[in-house]
């Protein structure tokens, strides 16, 4: 029978895996059933740890390594996606607006110059010469919108002061090529930047090559037989 | 007439290809994050799970949400502690939600807990004892258990659990020897019984 004294000590020091205290020790030593109890729990403690060893243990599949690499592919492409969807939709988002924009000046444009005429209707002024802008009235056709010269102004303007954004140059495009330009200049910028970026990703510096010197081992020339020929 | 847009193509080109090398920066020091702890989330969900499939699918989600909160995670420490603590949950939650599933099904079949038929007494005895074993670690709080299945966990030191876990030595100290002593006296009787046959 277990000593009640003993028992919650005994219990302790068997979990715990330590030596018994002084008193406990001696009690073991004389105490048999005690004794017994003890290194019962002794063993239930290392029966406990050796499953926790094989419950925590366990052999990672071959696979899972696999597996969360392709998810990551997956949500790499599906980032990637997402962004090239938002930049599409940006872009429509854009031409609609300009369309509108450029719909709503010509508008307001054209209902100015209606006015004009009703008012030139009116008062009937004296015919005026034909002056120089409507002599190059067929030419005004042909010249760029509002818009489109206000931008090759800021252009000018921009590479006259030199302060182009980065020192990058700055063109203008047909806007329904910009994507495609944009796709151009991104293959050409990788191409002519891929040392750099090449440079940056490798950590470790790569080291000259070793090449043992070519040993030419010593040509043994026997003479030759000294025979008599016929 | 056409209309133009005024464009600077290189400067988009260069942030893209700038966001792409970080990306791919990322992913890198990711694979080597991986490597060392992915067999951390596979066991702690297997500890928690006992069953590999499930453990596995775990780690998977547990690896993913890493990668996807990499931008916070890139310290070490944090990394890992920040793995052990969304693996355990994540297999406690697949946990529960199989139990339901479980007690669901039990409603519409028979009962179905038989016990693997043994070829030998002592290997029945030893199986039954790991099965008692897991399950006794699946009754002790989520606290405990994590604590204890860490430190049975090959390659971690007492005080790199602390840090994991983010709590004092001492109390890593004290979780482990009460979750010990909860086990064995959840398994004492058993063990006994084993020993008087």
């Amino acid at each position: 029978m277990l000593c009640e004294r003993y028992k919650d000590a005994l219990i302790d020091a068997a979990a715990s895996g330590v030596v018994p205290c002084e008193e406990l020790r001696a009690h073991l030593a004389e105490c048999l059933p005690c004794r017994e109890a003890f290194i019962d729990e002794q063993s239930l403690f290392a029966a406990i740890d050796s499953g926790l060893h094989t419950v925590a243990n366990s052999e990672v599949p071959p696979s899972l390594f696999f597996r969360v690499r392709i998810a990551l592919e997956q949500e790499t492409s599906r980032k990637s996606g997402w962004f090239s969807d938002a930049l599409v939709l940006a872009t429509a988002a854009g031409i609609v607006l300009a369309v509108f924009a450029t719909h709503a000046i010509r508008r307001t444009r054209d209902g100015r110059e209606r006015a004009n005429i009703a008012v030139k209707t009116i008062v009937r002024p004296p015919k005026p010469a034909p002056s120089q802008e409507t002599m190059e009235s067929p030419d005004r056709l042909a010249k760029p919108s509002p818009s489109t010269r206000s931008l090759m102004a800021r252009s000018l303007a921009a590479s006259r002061r030199g302060d182009t954004v980065g020192a990058l140059p700055q063109v203008l495009v047909p806007r329904e090529q910009a994507v495609l330009l944009a796709s151009y200049a991104k293959q050409w910028y990788g191409q002519k930047h891929a040392p750099l970026l090449a440079g940056e990703e490798a950590s470790a510096p790569l080291e000259p090559l070793q090449v043992s010197p070519i040993q030419i081992p010593q040509l043994d020339v026997k003479p030759l037989a000294e025979q008599g020929s016929q | 007439m056409q209309e133009l847009v005024l464009d600077q193509p290189v400067s988009g080109a260069r942030s893209e290809l700038v966001r792409e090398a970080a990306q791919a920066d990322a992913r890198r020091e990711f694979e080597k994050r991986l490597a060392e702890c992915g067999p951390l989330a596979f066991r702690v969900a297997r500890g928690v799970l006992r069953n590999t499939a499930d453990a596995e699918d775990v780690a998977q989600e547990a690896l993913l949400r890493a990668y996807q909160s990499f931008d916070r995670l890139r310290d070490r420490n944090r990394f890992s502690g920040w793995l052990v603590r969304i693996s355990f949950r994540l297999a406690l939650d697949r946990l529960r939600s199989a139990k339901r599933r479980e007690r669901r099904d039990a409603l519409w079949s028979q009962p179905a807990h038989l016990p693997p038929p043994a070829t030998a007494e002592d290997i029945a005895a030893s199986n039954q004892f790991q099965g008692r074993l897991e399950r006794a670690l699946e009754e002790l709080p989520e606290k405990l258990r994590l604590v204890l299945l860490l430190s049975a966990m090959d390659g971690y030191t007492i005080e790199e659990i602390a840090g994991l876990i983010g709590v004092p030595l001492g109390t890593v100290k004290s979780r482990i020897f009460v979750a010990r002593k909860k086990l064995a006296e959840k398994l004492r009787c058993y063990a006994n019984a084993i020993k008087t046959r």
